[in-house]
């Protein structure tokens, strides 16, 4: 495991610098509290055998509870102090984390994938706390009571304090090793699990075409042998942590057999009184309680400095679309210019589009048409810079869109992805995502030219109704049709739609595109879409294939052209009982 | 996110609690033997938990009292051979335990396993995949550490608290009194304290619940968030949920820290009522010095137990929800069975006859209405008619993934209830609209489980689909591996691969296809039409139609509307009826 991950959380404890000094204090008032009962205790009995007087003895029993309560009270009071550091800490990383994925572009995020990054900003700051209020907490008060402890001890009897002392710490070191035995064990359960877990998620999604070839039963017995795997992981993982985890407990009560010993052969010999003898009994438990906390706050302290090292990584990652230190504010409207553009799928991959030469002129519709993966998508999210071409340059009236600042191009460029993206929260908040105010007046209009207004009406609160995760409570067309007032409420500039209506009917389909090219004076739009429908009246179409231009155009000299657009157009006649059936 | 079960669950009913413990009991029953001896060796263990401080006793009233170094060091040693017992034990137990534990509950995983396979499709349709997936994994898991861990600790802890409580009134009754007066004051704290830590606990939760889904929204919509310029809300909205959160782990903190400072208290008061008495019973000299040491040690064993108990309540709720949800899944009968005594087709004709089927997933939305059909062996059908008309639960009905309500399914005249559900799988081959891959090698995802398919068969089908040349071109051939989903071939690779997959494990009899809707390009679109004209020559089959070249090259085209079938005929008579289908045909040129 990496130490790295403290340096990360270093300048996040900075401003309890003053938390930890008091938080020291209340450590090292508890942990002596708590050693120097059993001195008290020891003195105790021995002022008993010296027959004590009653009145006398009630002290003892009050200075015990005394100590016992400086004790609670001192480590409630380190306990909360630690907590209060751990949330301070995990909150304003947490919060730093979200801006830094705010700032991350697609194949930031996709480099991690979501799951990850969720777990980093979940699961890890979940050992950040424990860092903190587990192990910070415990290994200081552990350390204080370990070391006054075995001062005491010292005082009283030298040779019993460090037989006691080597006992604890060989116990301490067993524990540390036999612990990544055990670790490497606990791995293989998890590996294992995984495994049965994946084959049930993978086979039983897909039963009903297994259940269709009759198969339930010879993919029993494919999960009946990744069930026994697992179930031998486990025992193995069992039966060694049931010979290694009593362990330390073994190693203290044979010290304790050795105290019990050695100690009665010394109060034999009058050199420590049967007082001194009960108290070194007595702190063989206490100690060995603390010896315990404090392998178990190492695990904590490593376990957190790994969570730490995993969120700074994070936190250290700069995107690669970002703003240029001399960024323009300014943005001016005319035509859209690709010069030369190549992507790749990936660092050194191979080409998804390349030598891509393109004007649209200001106010101009272009249509994108090709077959999946021809690069359509890919051509379109480099205008609102949701990626960076790797060679040539994007210009919006002469100017390259990576020297503009990207608030300012996104204000001026709206971008309706293929999946509808909806949060759940209200319609209306959907609409005007990222607006600060909106009046109604344009949140309707804009849900009247997407055609969501009828839908509204459906709804149980109209606007206001709050739609499920990811929308999951509206159609696809309603989640589509939202997506696109989202755009056409703030009035963009640019309009990029990638395939945006997909689930929308043919003839509202129709109807939103008229509503598009009636608003459009001066805007311009580059439309994606598998269907030919869609583009056909615009002023220019591009059909792409294998990440290459190879026919441009409009609709009636691309048919006359008779090559794959005409194709295209053809099959899509002929297939039109498909949209003949949605149609009912 | 585990939703927090303690909490979800409702209030006990004895009755489903009865049967909860019946479904435990059946799990370890078949290993009795086992689990007796491990139990009796546990309760020895626990009974050995109030030697040490015996054995102390003894030594500090005998031999030290006395000045025998040698009877000290026979104590001494004594004391090290309870310890090295009480590890060897604990240690056997355990052992058997696991062994026991843990093959049971591979034997409930699997019978488990089995049983959600033995469903029927509406059941797939009701419960999504990780629901069951949860029941499988986590669930069974959460019964293994009740009974390894929870049910040990409750056995050992209690019997711990008897034994010490009997040894400390037999040795000293007095000293027993006073060093147990605090005990019921503990009960009290720890049950207050667990009703605060509950609650706060689930505060806490349900605050993390809200802050993880909110990130999971968020950053899987983050090029969204960042388009429409909606960092600075989001932001300022995360930190909403981040605070809320972490305010409600800092009361929960607070809750534990004030029972634990409580409990440090009270252990202590224990300590000094059992110092004040037991001194001055040893002044008095109605008890020694031994037993007022020995005490100071059991007041300290006999607190663990309180504590430990309490803690094992949630555990034990939890695990009580998990098996709840388990034995659930287990009472649910598939509404698809096969007969006890099955009838055999000597040899499959495909001959597929309806007689007055009614079908419907939902009580009173029927989707099919008093359909009656006969489709002679080896007719080519192809089945038209809008979303919803009941195409795809007519083909559903041929292979049994449901049975209908009313009216009868035969199969070469038999009623196909009364055939084994395999074999009928076997000569009804449905390929679904979607192609469905699994992990693994393009074999594999040919003959699935079936070893008994050759890899001549494997390779023929193959060919017969059209599927071979694409395969032959990958890296490894019919061993290349195969992502989940199939994410490393093409959708129209998929559907040659689902169509070979068809062909080898059913290679005669009726093949029930449900045609993709999807664009795929046309090379491989053509590869497809060219390897069904194929294989539809020589088999009775019902294509859900949606190329007009599949539906004029079928014999008969059957048209569905609201779950009737409203035509019947070949293309050109349909068409010159000037119905449905005629309709349908004409529209779709009319609209371009």
């Amino acid at each position: 495991m990496k130490h790295s991950g403290i340096r990360f959380l270093l300048p996040y404890m900075a401003p309890y610098r003053r938390h930890l000094i008091v938080g020291t204090i209340y450590a090292l008032i508890s942990a002596a509290a708590s050693a120097f009962s059993p001195a008290l205790l020891g003195r105790a009995i021995d002022d008993v055998l010296a027959g004590i007087r009653a009145d006398q003895l009630m002290w003892y029993a009050v200075g015990l509870v005394t100590l016992a309560a400086t004790l609670a009270v001192f480590r409630y009071l380190l306990r909360m102090l630690t907590g209060q550091i751990a949330v301070g800490v995990s909150y304003r990383m947490s919060q730093d984390l979200f801006d830094r994925v705010l700032l991350f572009d697609q194949a930031a995020i996709q480099s991690y994938g979501v799951g990850e990054l969720l777990s980093r900003a979940s699961n890890d700051f979940i050992y950040i706390w424990r860092f903190y209020s587990a192990g910070f907490q415990m290994s200081m008060h552990a350390l204080f009571l370990l070391t006054i402890g075995t001062g005491l001890m010292a005082l009283t009897s030298p040779l019993l304090a460090i037989l006691v002392v080597v006992l604890l710490f060989a116990s301490l070191g067993a524990q540390v090793v036999l612990g990544r035995v055990l670790e490497r064990a606990f791995d293989k359960v998890q590996q294992r699990m995984a495994h049965l877990s994946a084959f049930a998620q993978e086979h039983l999604s897909a039963m009903r075409m297994l259940a269709a070839y009759a198969q339930e039963r010879p993919m029993a017995a494919a999960f009946q042998r990744r069930n026994d795997d697992y179930v031998r992981s486990n025992l193995d993982f069992a039966l060694r942590s049931a010979a290694i985890a009593p362990l330390p407990g073994l190693v203290v009560r044979l010290a304790a057999a050795l105290v019990l010993g050695v100690g009665g052969a010394l109060v034999i010999d009058g050199t420590i009184s049967v007082g001194q003898y009960v108290q070194f009994i007595v702190y063989l438990g206490l100690l060995s309680a603390a010896a315990q906390q404090l392998s178990q706050a190492y695990e904590r302290l490593q376990q957190g400095s790994a969570a730490a090292g995993r969120i700074g990584e994070v936190l250290r990652r700069r995107p690669r679309i970002a703003d240029a230190p001399d960024a323009i504010t300014q943005m001016s409207s005319g035509d859209i210019c690709f010069e030369s553009v190549g992507v790749r799928a990936s660092g050194d991959g191979p080409w998804i589009v390349r030598g891509i030469n393109l004007r649209v002129p200001a106010s101009a519709t272009l249509g994108v048409v090709g077959a999946t993966g021809a690069g359509k998508s890919t051509l379109l999210s480099l205008v609102g810079r949701v990626r960076d071409p790797d060679e040539g340059r994007i210009t919006v009236g002469g100017v390259d869109i990576r020297s503009i600042r990207l608030d300012t191009l996104r204000r001026y460029v709206a971008y309706v992805p293929q999946e509808p993206l909806l949060f759940s929260m209200s319609v209306r908040d959907n609409i005007t995502l990222g607006l600060t105010r909106a009046p109604d007046e344009l949140v309707h209009r804009a849900a009247s030219a997407a055609r969501l207004t009828n839908d509204l009406a459906q709804l149980p609160q109209g606007l206001a109704t709050i739609v499920g995760e990811r929308g999951a409570t509206l159609s696809g067309g309603q989640k589509q049709r939202t997506a696109i007032a989202r755009a056409l409420v703030r009035d963009p500039a640019i309009l990029l739609l990638d395939d945006t209506l997909s689930s929308v009917d043919t003839q509202t389909a129709a109807e939103i595109m008229r509503e598009l090219a009636a608003a459009r004076e001066g805007r311009t739009v580059l439309i994606v879409s598998q269907r030919m429908a869609a583009v056909r009246d615009a002023d220019q179409i591009i059909v792409l294939h294998d990440g290459r231009i190879v026919e441009q155009g409009d609709h009636q000299s691309l048919l006359a052209l008779n090559g794959r657009y005409a194709a295209m157009y053809r099959r899509e006649l002929r297939q039109a009982e498909e949209a003949e059936e949605s149609h009912e | 996110m585990t939703d927090d079960s303690s909490a979800t669950r409702s209030a006990p009913v004895r009755g489903q609690d009865a049967a909860l413990v019946a479904l435990l009991v059946s799990t370890m029953a078949p290993r009795w033997r086992i689990l007796a001896l491990a139990l009796i060796i546990l309760l020895a263990t626990a009974a050995l938990n109030a030697a040490p401080p015996a054995l102390m006793q003894q030594a500090i009233d005998g031999p030290i009292a006395r000045g025998d170094a040698d009877g000290l060091w026979i104590i001494a040693a004594l004391y090290g051979a309870v310890a090295l017992a009480m590890f060897a034990l604990q240690y056997v137990y355990t052992l058997l335990l696991q062994i026991a534990g843990q093959r049971a509950l591979a034997d409930l995983r699997m019978r488990l396993f089995e049983h959600i396979t033995r469903q029927d499709q509406g059941f797939f349709g009701r419960m999504p995949t990780g629901d069951l997936v949860t029941r499988l994994t986590s669930d069974v898991d959460t019964i293994n550490a009740l009974l390894s861990s929870s049910v040990v600790t409750i056995l050992v802890e209690s019997v711990t608290l008897l034994v010490i409580v009997g040894v400390m009134l037999v040795v000293n009754w007095r000293l027993a009194l006073l060093s147990l007066a605090v005990l019921p004051v503990l009960a009290l704290v720890t049950r207050f304290f667990r009703q605060r830590i509950r609650r706060s606990s689930t505060g806490e939760r349900t605050a993390l619940a809200r802050a993880s889904a909110f990130l999971s929204e968020r950053i899987a919509g983050m090029t969204v968030i960042q388009l429409f310029g909606a960092q600075r809300a989001s932001a300022a909205e995360f930190d909403g949920y981040n605070m809320a959160y972490r305010q409600a782990l800092l009361g929960l903190r607070r809750q534990s820290a004030l029972f634990l400072a409580s409990q440090e208290i009270l252990s202590s008061v224990g300590l000094a009522l059992v110092l004040y008495g037991g001194g001055q019973g040893v002044l008095a000299g109605w008890a020694t010095l031994g037993m007022l040491v020995a005490f100071v040690q059991y007041t300290e064993r006999a607190f663990q137990p309180i504590l430990r108990l309490g803690e094992q309540y949630n555990t034990v709720q939890i695990a009580l929800g998990a098996a709840e949800r388990i034995y659930a899944m287990l009472q649910t009968a598939p509404a698809v069975v096969a007969p006890p005594v099955p009838v055999t087709l000597p040899r499959v004709r495909g001959a597929i006859e309806l007689r007055h089927v009614s079908f419907s997933y939902v009580p009173e939305e029927p989707v099919l209405r008093d359909v009656s059909l006969r489709i002679p062996a080896g007719q080519n059908v192809a089945i038209v008619g809008a979303t919803g008309a009941g195409k795809s639960s007519l083909v559903a009905l041929l292979a049994r993934f449901y049975d209908p309500q009313q009216g009868q399914v035969l199969l070469d005249g038999v009623d196909i209830r009364r055939l084994d559900l395999s074999a009928l799988r076997r000569v009804v081959a449905v390929v679904p609209q979607d192609p469905i891959c699994l992990s693994g090698t393009i074999a594999h995802n040919i003959r699935l489980f079936r070893d008994d398919i050759s890899d001549v068969d494997v390779r023929r089908a193959a060919e017969l689909a059209n599927a071979a040349s694409f395969i032959e071109r990958l890296p490894g051939g019919y061993e290349f591996e195969v992502l989940p989903g199939g994410a490393n071939l093409s959708v129209g690779q998929r559907q040659l691969l689902a169509l070979a997959r068809a062909l080898a494990l059913s290679p005669e009899g009726v093949l029930a296809l449900d045609e993709a809707t999807s664009s795929i390009d046309s090379a491989t679109e053509r590869l497809i039409q060219q390897a069904l004209e194929r294989i539809l020559r020589t088999r009775t089959s019902v294509v859900i139609a949606h190329r007009l070249s599949t539906i004029r090259n079928a014999d008969r085209i059957l048209v569905l509307h609201r779950g009737k079938i409203v035509e019947d005929g070949d293309h050109e008579t349909l068409l010159m009826r000037g119905g449905f289908y005629a309709r349908l045909h004409r529209h779709q040129f009319a609209m371009h």
